[in-house]
């Protein structure tokens, strides 16, 4: 009887944490493809200082995320960002508007794609 | 090289465990449910421990999702006779009084050379002077020889989890109205009632004390 509410509250545990994380990345991805959206705009108005603000803000939350994600993504999923991130800030920095705005739509669509791979789907479990 | 020294202790720790939560049972002779689990916690544990760019829970997970089912499964199959019947199978009399049962053997799927070689390793070599054999859930081949003086019986498991066995009763040759006669009680509170070969009847009601 003890193993079977061992197993029962493990079980619980997983499938809340399972349940958290899906919402938390959600949410955390949806406020990444904000400051996406934001450098983008800065971007297409060749206002490349305040890109670059706007792309030291978005690594400063990944970075702040980073030990959290690594537990349960990817880890090549988290350097791709990390790479995309800084093709980004160099860009922006050289101001190639053209080169700065490829990146950052691929780096949004890879914060778009984050929740979607883990969200329970036929697709993913199939 | 650390990492994956300390990804390793952690992941041996956690299938550890988990065999110790999924109990003794795991440890001895394992139903196919449970070689499976086994197989499969150990193979799913290897690998975020060779791969350091695999998160750790991408092991934990299905190790402890697993340790979940199969602790389920177990609890599942010790309430309900009928789906551990599904899922655990029966064991089957493949020799009885020295006549070896075709039928069965072909069902199983357990051909001739299988059993004469589990009766030799058991030390029957010689197939009528074995009273019963029976092809257990996990595999083996439990053997009962003849009395010297006569047949020896298996016993009768007649009354199991407060379940009358209406294939043991048959067997049996007695009655249900004997077996009630007999317990003295209602069947629900006995948790076993086992007819021996010189008569005798052995019951053990519910809730009785374990003996430590």
């Amino acid at each position: 009887m003890k193993s079977f509410i061992s197993a029962m509250a493990i079980a619980a545990l997983l499938i809340a944490g399972g349940i958290a994380f899906n919402i938390g990345i959600g949410k955390w991805s949806e406020n990444l493809m904000e400051d996406c959206d934001k450098i983008n705009d800065a971007i297409s108005e060749q206002d490349f200082e305040a890109a670059i603000k706007e792309i030291t803000v978005l690594s400063e939350k990944i970075d702040n995320r980073k030990t959290v994600l690594a537990s349960v993504i990817n880890h090549e999923s988290i350097d791709d960002i990390e790479v995309c991130v800084s093709e980004l800030m160099g860009y922006a920095d050289s101001m190639e508007g053209i080169e700065a705005t490829v990146r950052c739509i691929r780096l949004k669509h890879m914060l778009e794609h984050l929740p979607e791979n883990y969200s329970v789907t036929a697709q993913n479990i199939l | 090289m650390l990492i994956l020294m300390i990804r390793t202790l952690f992941l041996y720790l956690l299938v550890v465990a988990s065999m110790r939560i999924m109990g003794k049972r795991q440890i001895g002779e394992m139903q196919p449910s449970e070689l499976v689990v086994a197989i499969m916690i150990s193979d799913l544990a290897s690998v975020p421990m060779q791969a350091i760019d695999i998160p750790l829970l991408s092991g934990i997970v299905p190790v402890l999702t697993l340790l979940v089912g199969e602790v389920t499964m177990s609890f599942i199959c010790l309430k309900s006779r009928k789906l551990r019947r599904y899922i655990t199978g029966e064991p089957s009399i493949v020799v009885y009084d020295g006549h070896v049962n075709e039928g069965e053997l072909e069902r199983l799927r357990f051909n001739l050379n299988d059993l004469f070689e589990q009766l030799r390793i058991s030390g029957y070599p010689d197939v009528s002077q074995v009273q019963v054999a029976v092809l257990e859930t996990n595999g083996q081949l439990s053997v009962i020889e003849k009395k010297k003086d006569g047949m020896k019986e298996l016993p009768y498991l007649l009354v199991s989890d407060g379940e009358i066995n209406e294939n043991e009763l048959e067997r049996s040759g007695k009655s249900r109205e004997w077996l009630e006669k007999r317990l003295g009680a209602e069947t629900e509170n006995i948790f076993i009632a086992v007819l021996s070969d010189d008569g005798s009847l052995f019951v053990q009601k519910k809730g009785e004390r374990d003996v430590k």
